[in-house]
């Protein structure tokens, strides 16, 4: 019998990691499309950011099916995961409460993700997403609540179709998916009451 | 202050502060609409503020700044305990100037003093349905938010002005949040409604009893209701504050005597003591 891998520790400080994460995250879904520092778990699982594993163990516990994406599907981060949060995982993306994907591989549908029913619009799913970088992307342009006038926007290597669902998702409101995007020591929001111009 | 090692920070469970938290984010991106959360149990009763203590003890951290107001008084029972509350279980600073505090909770009233962007502005909310007393049923007003179906409000107002000749309402005066969801601004006076509307800070509410969540982000289009022929005015008083002299903030009446003696005074008390400093000076 081959021995297990180690698993890696998350936050250093569980109780304060967690709030100064939730309120980067709660900042950045405030304000759209304006990074957020957030220091994240150095020693989250590959392929696994510092700022996506720091969102994902503060949100995620027994209450909230979860999706990994492939590449994320590995064993190092469903244990992970596993341990440090309890969150069950679901096979079918139309099933989870959070998705956790990657922005260049393979991203489920997000259109065929929960949206909520008009009465509870808040059944829906939550995204979190990691990207490259917030500044090498296509640049669009971000209106709405949490954003005064306008604001640019161009996290790198989304896929090429993003933008056009990001705008199927907005145009669902009140229904819809948020996103959460993990950059390598930022997070952006893009909720789905944001309207994007291309 | 060292805190009471023997709770949690801030009170509540590592759990329940996921649930809230990830109720919180909902609630900002889906301005305005109520969001149900497992409120729980709270070492005080019900209508003193356990909704918007359960959602400043899942936003509070170390470094954070508190500030609590009841009325717009820093020194009422109210908010005296639930600023202990937080020294207690929570170890942070507290402090009762607006400018120096990154969370601010509040009952009834939003401080005189503009916010920032970098503050959270925290309500108690009674009755966050702001259609309840139209309709009491629970699955009839999901229904009118989820069709946007806010006739019987413009009604009330309506009977408002057929009956006084303006519209009567002068506290929790119902608002539309970002031109979709009909929202109870808490029994805030509606000299205060015009504060809400794009705002710097954030603003949560939550609701202990009624186990409901809301928000409204920074910069987000809040327009208090009203009709082309009666727009919608805030109160206005003949008298300046009797203690700092200013015209511009919400007064409280102060009987002094029972002679029918009176006295306006700022309900913001920190805004009236600075007031007064800068009097002074």
């Amino acid at each position: 019998m081959t021995m297990e891998t180690e698993l890696s520790p998350g936050f250093q400080e569980p109780v304060h990691g967690a709030q100064q994460t939730f309120r980067a995250v709660l900042d950045a879904l405030s304000r759209p499309g304006i990074p957020v520092p957030l220091s994240g778990i150095e020693a989250a699982p590959d392929p696994m950011g510092p700022t996506l594993a720091a969102a994902a163990l503060t949100l995620l516990d027994h209450e909230t099916g979860v999706y990994l994406a492939p590449p994320l599907d590995i064993e190092a981060v469903k244990r992970y995961i596993a341990f440090h949060t309890g969150a069950p995982t679901v096979s079918e993306p139309a099933d989870a409460d959070f998705v956790i994907a990657l922005a260049d591989r393979d991203m489920p549908d997000i259109l065929q993700l929960k949206t909520g029913c008009a009465e509870y619009p808040d059944q829906s799913a939550t995204v979190l997403l990691g990207v490259r970088d917030f500044g090498s992307g296509e640049k669009v342009l971000l209106s709405g609540p949490g954003i005064a006038e306008t604001q640019e926007f161009s996290p790198g290597n989304l896929d090429a179709g993003f933008w056009t669902t990001a705008r199927q998702n907005h145009a669902r409101f009140p229904l819809g998916v948020d996103f959460i995007l993990c950059g390598p020591e930022s997070v952006a929001g893009l909720p789905r009451s944001t309207s994007i111009a291309v | 202050m060292e805190r009471e090692k023997a709770y949690n920070f801030a009170y509540l469970d590592e759990q329940t502060k996921r649930m809230i938290r990830r109720a919180i984010l909902k609630a900002v991106a889906i301005p305005g609409y109520q969001v149900p959360f497992a409120s729980r149990e709270m070492p005080m009763p019900y209508g003193w503020g356990t909704g918007g203590v359960q959602v400043t003890a899942s936003v509070l951290g170390q470094d954070d700044v508190l500030k609590v107001i009841d009325q717009g008084a820093d020194d009422t029972t109210n908010a005296v305990s639930i600023r202990k509350f937080f020294k207690k279980t929570a170890g942070v600073e507290t402090t009762t100037e607006t400018g120096r505090a990154s969370v601010i909770q509040t009952r009834h009233r939003v401080p005189e003093d503009e916010l920032r962007p970098d503050q959270i502005l925290v309500y108690q909310v009674p009755i966050p349905e702001p259609l309840r007393f139209l309709e009491p049923r629970e699955t009839e007003t999901r229904t009118m938010h989820a069709l946007e179906e806010y006739g019987l409000m413009h009604v009330k107002l309506y009977e408002d002005i057929s009956r006084h000749g303006h519209i009567a309402t002068t506290y929790a005066y119902p608002v539309h949040v970002n031109a979709r969801y009909m929202m109870d601004p808490s029994p805030i006076p509606k000299f205060d409604n015009p504060k809400l509307h794009r705002m710097a800070a954030l603003q949560l509410f939550g609701a202990g009893r009624e186990k409901r969540i809301y928000a409204v982000p920074p910069h987000t289009q809040v327009h208090s209701l009203d009709f082309d022929d009666h727009p919608f005015e805030v109160q206005k008083w003949d008298k300046a504050c009797a203690i700092c002299g200013a015209e511009d903030s919400f007064l409280d009446e102060i009987i002094t005597d029972d002679a029918g003696g009176r006295m306006f005074v700022c309900s913001d008390t920190d805004y009236c003591n600075r007031q007064c400093e800068g009097v002074a000076k």
